[in-house]
């Protein structure tokens, strides 16, 4: 409960915030909302020498669309994630997703970027950005380069940023006609908890508003990092969307999913719900898809 | 009764209310003084270890440190809140030989600010012996077992000045391994009753570890003042009972030891024990001539702060065929953890939240409390209530369907009445039970929504959600004896007509400063507004049993009530020579004394007090005091469950509501329907306030709170993994006050705000049960458990009768 | 190593040595002497250090106090005005929204926020609203109860005739 002293820096360009991160290496931590890094702090987790806030640098927040795209900045807080228009009609699973994080008081300070860089099984943000096909960029050492989220996170708590690297935007392609899509998460308390399990699909129907084209099941806290339901998604494309093909690719994703026992549950009751919360979020999802014609 | 009361009953704004809206209330941890030190406590990594050696070398060279203390410094220290000729104090502030759980003190610093005296801490090189661990108590009761507290603890014991009698050695009970208590308690013929019984049922339950939760954490900040006096403030619960311990333990007069009024951000129990930190913070002031505060962590907080006893309760009922309990075996073990912590204290309340509740003629109980290796257990919000009422409703519940009756019938079959006399003597002066059950069954629309017994449950059900009912009973005390054993108030009054109380009551959120203010308006005749309080402070106030074992409103109460008609007394004494009247012609209202019937001949109490002081110096004092438990001057016995042990008891009743999803096993208290008999309430908004935080923290005992440990390491010691209930939780609240009287109380008042936490355990899990009908024996009532359970369920057994 | 920093609470400027690793919250409580900011978890998870920051509420010790600059920081004590009180401070003593009091200033701080953002929310937005402010003693329903009775543009009523 007592954080070590550290040196503290406040860049105001990307480049020399990167350089710093590059410089002090393991021994430096950003800084963004800081609703994880205080707490690994104070933990003692984390004893870093240097801690480099990015919030002066400018480019790093903001919810815009720009060509087709949605672009999201690192440091855009989840409060504004919740309240976006932009986001609750386009976006509406990222936005339930955001409502469910923390309470009020953790929104308005929590980021996007820290969510994502913090990398929990059970990020709040995480299944639905990747469930809407989130690109994620980088900037350090070598410049900027891009990934599909899903190749973002390498484990529990880890990542694929190199040395200095600072995540700086998401680019979320906008749903084409016909999507609809959808966030659920179970945890014993409504708010103020951590997901047993959370579920992100995102349904896109062929012209004839029957057929599924595309399917994004993604799940979150039963696998060491947020997870594709690979063979389930599969089973949806092609076929007619109806509550038995839900209910069998729920299933599947049900095994899919690699599930630990802990302190917040234990395995097999993960798994029923994985079931369980796939097949209710693919049945919310779905008029949404049909609306959006 | 028959007067009207103008300010007692009436739901009037609390007196602390401003200064708490406003940041301006004054708790532990907002008091700084100058020159203050950091202090800090070096806890156990171990659950089970030998203290070979400790090196404190480094810690002391670390600049800013000024003071590092160990064991040593306290080997003579041995105190704990069990301290009997039986059970001896088993506990030292820094541990001597040995640690006994993950969190045992170990070694304290204090240094010029928390961070540096938390690196101090990790230069402190302590070298362990690892022992083997016991976690179970029954794993721990066999022979083979680590034994947790090697020697049998020799000593006296503090409470023989206070007339605690020494045993002897004859104790009938053979010696079992880490037992650390043991009650047994009988009478009637059970094996008789049994035999004569048309049904008999055996059931097991289980309740989990819980943490208090109170919002402000433990913080103790003293000041040794080197002329010889020791000033502290605790997160307390009664100043004079820790005032007592701390000056054993300090080898100190009473009277130098000073403890200073601060508000408690809430306590529910787990700020009457007087704990490590605390003698540290005042061992190390002295060390260092500086004023020490140490805060603990909110993960301190949850680890080392005692919890609620993990239990198992065994229980064998017999009843007959109209539903009357005719006999009944209880069996309880609790896990006591590193210390006895009330240990022995529990195992005998657990009987004696049965006695008052259910006329139960034939009994055997036993309970036993066990030492283990794991975080230790005290006293919390109903102090055993929750756990044994749990088991004892949810048992009546099963044998209501087991013999096709209506529980809520059963329960009215066997009920106490007013008038009764409990097997140890106490007799119910007042007693609505029979009302809360009646009241709490119509408004909650118990026989429609429960429907006949053995009836079909399916046309409830909506999409996955089933509704079902449930209901439960309970009792609690109006206070017990335990040092300082009386109250005592004083009233002086003002030549401006008010009037101040000065109380040894500490406000922790209950409202007692209130009510109690109430009573001394009401008692004067003058309004609320015109009365002040000095309360919480040793040096001022005068004893007081303190703000637990729920005697606040009987017994301080009646203390001041005494105080104030002392002081109401010599008031019209004075006027009635001054007005020219006798005293009991004379009334007052409104701060105005006058002749009945007479709006001429009237003064003020204002001018009344400056009458007195001009005319003999007196300035009008008044004072009262009550002893705890009247007409006797023997304590309870433990072991025996023999002796009176309170006044008054309160009694209550709820309904449960609850939803079920059956697909996920979540379980969801919709609506809560109590009724409770706390005689006259003094404040209706602050007894419903009680009664409300009473319903959030059984649900959330009921449904989700659970210490979790992993070889004696608490898993979730956040408020994130360690979940009480939050806004979202609160369910539709209905019901209140049954009309009663309590002669002992003052005003007709006795216990509300711990006795209701009890029953909403039982109550919900019956309601589970009425819903989808799976029985959980085992708290937390979990999504997991219920889940399986539907699972496992092969024929709902409730639409197959 | 001390950061010379600047804070502007309850509308009064504060120029401060502190150093980097101190929350807003201690620097508050320990440095500018405002201890209606109560520390009850240090996590996040409670609720009772809620200040609010540019009139949005937050929990002062996840932010660091450096990161507090250059912000209007409301606190408890900046809500009563010469002596009277805040209309939500008042409806919380009307209606016995209060008990220990350790919660309190965390929770009049949301509610004020939660009536400003919309004078009239729904009972599920008030709860969804207050769900980071943990309370043990009023099982919340004298604490909705005040809230709900300040909505409906009451408070803001109440604020006009202050
Ligand atoms: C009370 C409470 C409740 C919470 N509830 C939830 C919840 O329900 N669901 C949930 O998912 N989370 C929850 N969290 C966790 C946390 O709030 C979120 O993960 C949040 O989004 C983190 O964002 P941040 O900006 O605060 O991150 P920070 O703490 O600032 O950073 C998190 C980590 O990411 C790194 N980092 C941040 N930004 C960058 C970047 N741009 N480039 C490289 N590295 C970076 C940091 O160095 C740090 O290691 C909760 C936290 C608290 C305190």
């Amino acid at each position: 409960m007592t954080i070590y002293p550290f040196e503290y820096f406040e860049p105001k360009e990307l480049e020399e915030a990167s350089s710093a991160f590059f410089e002090h290496g393991s021994e430096a931590a950003i800084l963004a909302g800081g609703t994880d890094l205080l707490n690994m702090l104070k933990a003692n987790i984390l004893k870093p020498k240097v801690v480099i806030n990015i919030k002066g640098v400018p480019g790093l927040s903001g919810i815009e669309e720009i060509d087709g795209e949605l672009q999201l900045g690192t440091l855009t807080s989840i409060h504004d994630l919740e309240t976006s228009k932009i986001i609750q009609e386009n976006f509406p699973a990222l936005s339930e997703a955001a409502s469910f994080l923390g309470s009020i008081q953790i929104r308005f300070l929590a980021t996007v970027g820290g969510n994502i860089c913090r990398a929990a099984p059970s990020a709040e943000t995480a299944p639905p950005l990747m469930a809407y096909d989130a690109q994620v960029y980088m900037y350090g050492p070598n410049g900027e380069r891009s990934l599909p989220l899903k190749e973002f996170f390498s484990g529990p708590g880890q990542t694929v940023l190199a040395e200095g690297e600072i995540l700086t935007k998401f680019k979320l392609p906008i749903p084409a006609l016909r999507s609809g899509s959808a966030y659920l998460r179970h945890s014993i308390r409504q708010l103020m908890d951590l997901a047993i399990v959370n579920v992100a699909v995102s349904l896109t129907l062929d012209e004839d508003s029957e057929t599924i084209k595309e399917a994004r099941i993604v799940l979150g806290a039963v696998a060491p990092t947020p997870m594709h339901a690979s063979a389930a998604e599969k089973e949806l494309i092609g076929k007619p969307a109806t509550l038995e093909i839900f209910e069998k690719a729920a299933q599947t994703a049900a095994q899919e999913s690699k599930p630990i026992s802990d302190v917040r549950s234990t395995q097999d009751y993960r798994r029923a719900m994985v079931q369980l919360f796939t097949r209710r979020a693919l049945e919310k999802a779905l008029p949404r898809a049909a609306q959006k014609n | 009764m028959t007067t009207e009361l103008k300010v007692v009953g009436k739901s009037l704004p609390r007196v602390d209310a401003y200064a708490k809206v406003t940041g301006q209330a004054e708790f532990t941890m907002d008091v700084n003084l100058p020159g203050m030190l950091y202090g800090k406590i070096l806890r156990s990594p171990h659950p089970h270890a030998r203290i070979k050696n400790i090196d404190t070398s480094e810690a002391e060279k670390l600049n800013g440190v000024l003071g590092v203390i160990t064991g040593k410094d306290t080997k003579d220290m041995r105190y704990a809140f069990v301290d009997t000729p039986r059970y001896p104090a088993d506990q030292y502030p820094l541990a001597q030989d040995k640690v006994r759980y993950i969190g045992d003190e170990v070694a304290a610093v204090a240094a010029v600010n928390p961070e540096t005296a938390q690196a101090a801490l990790d230069l402190i090189k302590v070298e362990y012996e690892i022992l083997p661990a016991v976690f179970d108590p029954y794993e721990a009761m066999k022979p083979d077992a680590p034994t947790i507290h090697d020697a049998e603890i020799q000593g006296d014991s503090i409470w023989e000045e206070w007339g605690a009698e020494k045993t002897k050695k004859s104790d009938a009970n053979e010696k079992v391994n880490n037992v650390s208590g043991r009650t047994v308690i009988t009478y009637g013929d059970p094996d008789k009753a049994f035999a004569e019984s048309h049904h008999i049922r055996e059931d097991r339950f289980e309740t989990a570890a819980t943490a208090h939760c109170a919002l402000e954490p433990h913080a103790a900040v003293a000041h040794y003042d080197p002329a010889g006096q020791m000033h502290l403030w605790l997160s307390g619960m009664g100043i004079y009972y820790k005032r007592y311990v701390l000056s054993k333990v300090l080898e100190m007069p009473t009277s130098q030891v000073r403890l200073h009024k601060v508000y408690i951000g809430g306590a529910f129990g787990g700020k009457m024990d007087v704990y490590p930190y605390e003698i540290c913070a005042a061992l190390l002031s002295k060390k260092t001539g500086r004023p020490v505060k140490i805060e603990l962590t909110r993960g301190e907080v949850f680890t080392t702060t005692r919890l609620r006893f993990p239990t198992y309760i065994d229980i064998k009922t017999g009843v007959s065929k109209d539903g009357k309990i005719l006999s009944q075996h209880i069996r309880t073990v609790v896990n006591n953890g590193g210390y006895r912590g009330t240990g022995p204290v529990v195992i005998y309340l657990f009987h004696g939240w049965t006695a008052p509740v259910y006329r139960v003629k034939n009994m055997r109980y036993e309970g036993i409390s066990v030492w283990t290796n794991i975080p230790v257990g005290g006293p919390q919000r109903g102090h055993g209530a929750p756990q044994i009422r749990f088991a004892i409703d949810s048992q009546l519940d099963m044998i209501a369907e087991d013999i096709g009756m209506d529980p809520a019938e059963m329960m009215l079959k066997n009920v106490r009445k007013i008038g009764e006399t409990l097997p140890n003597g106490d007799v119910l002066n007042s007693c609505g039970l029979i009302d809360c059950v009646t009241q709490a069954v119509e408004l909650s629309d118990w026989k429609e929504k429960r429907g006949a017994p053995g009836s079909d449950r399916t046309e409830r059900k909506n999409g996955s959600i089933v509704r079902g009912v449930g209901i439960s009973t309970t009792t609690m005390i109006s206070g017990a004896p335990y040092y300082p054993f009386a109250s005592a108030g004083i009233v002086k009054l003002h030549d401006d007509g008010a009037a101040t109380l000065i109380s040894g009551v500490v406000e922790m959120g209950q409202g007692a400063e209130t009510t109690l203010s109430q009573i001394v308006a009401e008692e004067l005749g003058i309004s609320l507004d015109d009365v002040r309080i000095v309360a919480g402070d040793t040096e001022q106030s005068p004893i007081d049993m303190g703000s637990f074992l729920s005697g606040g409103a009987t017994v301080t109460g009646a203390a001041i009530r005494l105080a104030a008609a002392d002081a109401k007394r010599q008031l019209l004494e004075v006027a009635s020579e001054r007005l020219d009247a006798m005293v009991e012609e004379l009334d007052i209202s409104d701060g105005i004394v006058c002749v009945r019937d007479r709006p001429d001949r009237c003064m003020s109490i204002g001018d009344v007090v400056n009458y007195s002081v001009k005319k003999t110096g007196d300035p009008i004092i008044g004072h009262g005091s009550r002893k705890i438990l009247s007409g006797t001057s023997r304590y309870p016995s433990l072991a025996k469950g023999t002796g009176r042990w309170t006044d008054a008891y309160g009694f209550n009743a709820q309904v449960a509501e609850v939803e079920v999803d059956t697909e996920t096993g979540q379980v969801k208290l919709v609506r809560a329907t109590t009724f409770h008999d706390c005689g006259t309430p003094l404040n209706p908004q602050i007894v419903a306030g009680q009664v409300h935080g009473c319903v959030s923290t059984g649900q959330g005992q009921a449904l989700m709170e659970e210490i979790v440990y992993d070889d004696g390491r608490v898993l979730n010691p956040t408020f994130q993994d360690y979940r009480l209930p939050i806004t979202l939780d609160t369910p539709e609240t209905a019901g209140t006050e049954v009309e009663s009287f309590e002669p002992a109380g003052p005003f007709g008042a006795k216990e509300v705000g711990e006795g209701v936490v009890a029953q909403t355990l039982a109550a919900i899990a019956n309601a589970v049960y009425d819903a989808v009908g799976v029985r959980i024996t085992t708290l937390p009532i979990t999504p997991q458990k219920v889940l399986a359970a539907l699972e496992n369920q092969k024929k709902p057994p409730k639409n197959n009768k | 190593m001390k950061l010379l920093i600047s804070l502007k609470v309850n509308g009064q400027t504060h120029d401060l040595a502190i150093a980097p690793h101190h929350t807003l919250l201690g620097v508050l409580r320990e440095e500018v002497g405002l201890t209606g900011t109560k520390r009850g978890c240090d996590d996040g998870d409670c609720g009772t250090c809620t200040v609010l920051i540019d009139g949005n509420p937050i929990t002062s010790c996840m932010l660091l106090a450096v990161d507090a600059q250059e912000k209007e920081i409301t606190t408890i004590e900046g809500l009563a005005v010469n002596g009277q009180l805040h209309p939500v401070q008042q409806a919380f003593i009307d209606h016995g929204g209060l008990q220990c009091g350790f919660c309190t200033p965390g929770v009049i701080l949301t509610a004020k926020y939660l009536l400003e953002q919309d004078p009239a929310p729904t009972d599920e937005q008030i709860r969804l609203g207050l769900a980071g402010n943990l309370c043990r003693c009023t099982g919340y329903v004298l604490i909705l109860e005040a809230i709900s009775a300040s909505r409906d543009g009451k408070m803001q009523k109440a604020e006009a005739t202050r």
